[in-house]
């Protein structure tokens, strides 16, 4: 699952990261956002907006279409999950 | 006397800390990017200076102002560190830490926000992290002052001392680190550490490294390496060597209790708001229109009343009084009180509106705002070819258009960062806050604050049309990304806040004693001579006949006079001088009486229109001078000139004959 696909309140871990976009995936990696880390949305912003996302201890916005670089697995839902896994 | 740069993350506090430590004052923000020059500032305690380097994430830079840190520790070799770390972020700090450890210069780490970190439930073992690192560690609070003491004794016994530098293992990328070392010509740089920036592929230190050796074999040896372990990513390698080495620290010093939710709760449900689906775009707008209704109805305004009531008043008569008492001649009496006070008195009225501004932009760059402002507006400038970070200059430009296009720094894409410098200067600055004043006050008296505020909107708009056609035709793009960091909330600090309101406006007040000072007697030294001599009529004098040419091409824009053509000449110097020019040319010491004048020479509808080609007509001269220096380019700088006249000549001839046609006029 990609981190653009994931609903407020969910969380899971960095899986891996797509090579689409060498210098998002060298910022994310300076942010210490490495595979493994957990990753949780706390918002969207609406029409495909920015997603804001708590990691490594820091709140981080990043736009939908970088977002659909992470890909996630996600472990545990909160309580408004909708995604059908647990 | 010993130098000290200080390094470390975005937003963790560094410039807060270069305050405490120095006295002088330096701009602080809370996001990424408000350093967006090296800044020196005098030590309070030894005999050395201090150096505020950029934000940096890692030593690989991305942007320009990240940059600006690589260079620095590729020429000034002899500088001790001062590493501020981030207590309550241990684990993406520590990189950094690192990758300057190697850079193996005598290094010092200021632990800062330990009491966040306590918060946060994260008790830091300093003394062990000590003994790991082989350097000295001292907590310290920035915002508030605690533990600058023993920093300070700290900073010089650390400068005093030998390195006894921390050596990561790479395992068996060590063959080709020391391989690839022995290539470099000997410097003052270590050379492990510019061999392990190579293999990082830090494309700065690569250009540096190509003059002085023979590349190619470094090259060969990367591609061995590549093959010998199996790899095209050798900068992976060292990566998870470093995160290793920082995963065995922290589990070494940090020991996490139960953590204090509340804090990180009321940041996200604050986030919940202003980056609201739907009302976050108009939150903005709504925190834009009290901030102009603070700066003419509440504050500003009624200040610079009682200020031109004093300056037209007891001051102009005491110097007219003072004058004669001397026994000066005419024409000294003419020059100042008809040019000097008439001119430079007719920009210092507007101190109060100016400095109130200021204020509530430094509050919404210390409260954490602006950045959520970027992500809200994200997909807005995403689709005309920007993304959010091309908001914060642009904010920044409603104060001041410089300082705007420098921050422009810290946007990662080329084409973006080149889009946002040329578009900054159709920011509102507070420049041109006094001739809105004017105007406003004259036709629009009761809704002030929002007559401004559409202003401020048209050139918003201006810009993003433009960056739209600029993105479409002119630029080729590689790639757009949008990451921020959303520092958490911060209760701005009444101390900090005041000082860099006065940093700010500190440049107005500098400018009232240069330009605008010399742009007054300039005007009217042209206005009190002609062809005929000196003390002629105005209509008869230079400044009249140099009007006329550009009032003639003026006229379908609704302000055909000479006047109004010799104060947009003169208003390239700086904006402000739009006033004193109409100050000195129409004869008018105070605001109240060049408002009766004016209204005798404008309508409404002309006034919006001469409003709104002041907005957007050209950059003033230092505007210029900047898109010059950080574009790198004439003709860029001739674009962001030209474009200006043409778009605000086009608008303002919308609006006056539009205007003209739904019957306004």
């Amino acid at each position: 699952m990609h981190l653009s696909q994931l609903l407020p309140g969910m969380n899971g871990n960095v899986k891996s990261f797509s090579n689409n976009n060498q210098k998002l995936h060298r910022r994310l990696l300076d942010m210490g956002i490495l595979e493994g880390e957990s990753m949780r949305i706390t918002q969207r912003l609406p029409f495909n907006g920015p997603i804001i996302t708590e990691a490594n201890n820091q709140v981080l916005g990043i736009r939908f279409n970088d977002s659909n670089n992470i890909e996630i697995e996600v472990k545990k839902c909160g309580s408004v999950c909708t995604c059908g896994k647990s | 006397m010993a130098q000290f740069a200080l390094a470390g993350n975005p937003n963790i506090g560094k410039t807060s800390l270069f305050n405490i430590l120095t006295g002088t004052y330096e701009y602080v923000g809370n996001w990424s990017g408000v350093t967006v020059e090296k800044k020196v500032g005098k030590l309070r305690k030894h005999n050395g200076t201090l150096i505020d380097l950029p934000g940096i994430y890692s030593l690989n830079p991305m942007t320009a102002d990240e940059t600006v840190v690589t260079h620095f520790l590729l020429e000034e070799g002899n500088s001790t560190i001062l590493n501020i770390v981030n207590a309550a972020q241990l684990k993406r700090n520590l990189y950094l830490t690192i990758q300057l450890l190697e850079y193996e210069k005598p290094l010092l780490i200021a632990l800062n926000m330990i009491d966040v970190a306590k918060n946060n439930g994260i008790h830091i073992n300093t003394k062990k992290l000590e003994t790991l690192l082989h350097v000295p560690v001292v907590p310290i609070i920035a915002r508030t002052g605690w533990g600058r003491t023993e920093l300070e004794e700290q900073l010089q016994h650390t400068a005093d001392q030998d390195v006894s530098p921390l050596r990561v293992n790479y395992g068996d990328l060590e063959y080709f680190i020391e391989q690839i070392a022995g290539l470099i010509p000997d410097g003052h740089i270590s050379k492990r550490w510019l061999a392990l920036q190579i293999i990082e592929n830090n494309e700065t230190v690569i250009s540096t490294i190509r003059e002085k050796c023979s590349f190619e074999k470094v090259e060969s040896l990367l591609i061995v390496a590549q093959t010998a372990l199996e790899t095209d990513d050798l900068e992976k390698i060292i990566r998870k060597v470093r995160n290793d080495l920082i995963h065995s620290i922290i589990e070494e010093i940090e020991e996490v209790t139960e953590k204090n939710q509340q804090k990180k709760l009321s940041t996200e449900k604050v986030d919940a708001l202003l980056m609201h689906r739907y009302l976050g775009m108009p939150i903005f707008l709504v925190v834009m229109f009290l901030i102009f209704k603070a700066t003419f109805d509440w504050i500003g305004g009624p200040l610079s009343e009682i200020l031109d009531g004093l300056l037209s008043g007891p001051i102009t008569d005491w110097i007219t009084a003072g004058l004669s008492v001397m026994g000066a001649s005419s024409f000294l009496q003419s020059l100042v009180i008809d040019g000097i006070v008439a001119g430079v008195g007719g920009v210092l009225v507007f101190i109060p509106q100016i400095f109130t501004l200021f204020l509530l932009i430094s509050l919404i760059e210390d409260s954490g705002y602006m950045t959520r402002v970027a992500v809200v507006m994200d997909k807005l400038l995403e689709k005309v070819g920007l993304n959010g970070k091309a908001f914060i200059p642009m904010i920044i430009g409603f104060g001041c258009n410089v300082p705007g296009v420098m921050a422009a720094r810290t946007i990662e894409q080329p084409k973006e960062r080149l889009l946002t410098i040329l578009l900054t200067p159709l920011m509102s600055c507070s420049a041109r806050l006094p001739v809105y004043t004017l105007f406003a006050g004259i036709f629009f008296a009761a809704n002030q604050a929002l007559l401004v505020l559409s202003l401020y909107v048209l050139g918003i708009v201006v810009a993003l049309i433009l960056a739209l056609i600029f993105s479409k035709t002119m630029m080729k793009g590689e790639p757009s990304m949008f990451i921020v960091e959303l520092p958490p909330y911060r209760m701005p600090h009444m101390q900090t806040l005041f000082r860099s309101t006065w940093e700010k406006g500190k440049g107005f007040l500098r400018k009232a004693g240069t330009i605008i000072f010399a742009g007054s007697v300039m005007i009217w030294f042209l206005s009190y001579a002609g062809p005929a001599g000196f003390d002629v009529e105005m209509s008869d004098s230079y400044l009249a006949m140099l009007g006329n040419f550009l009032g003639t091409l003026f006229a379908p824009l609704g302000f055909g006079t000479w006047q109004a053509g010799a104060a947009l000449i003169t208003g390239f110097l700086a904006k402000e001088v739009v006033v004193s020019t109409m100050n000195i040319i129409y004869q008018a010491p105070d605001v109240a009486s060049l408002q009766v004048v004016i209204s005798q020479h404008f309508t409404m509808l002309k006034a919006y229109s001469f409003m709104a080609f002041i907005l957007l007509y050209v950059p003033c001269l230092a505007t210029v001078g900047v898109i010059k220096k950080e574009t790198e380019s004439a003709k860029w700088t001739w674009f962001s000139i030209l474009y200006g006249l043409a778009i605000a000549y086009v608008l303002s001839l919308i609006i006056y004959q539009g205007g003209k046609l739904l019957g306004l006029e």
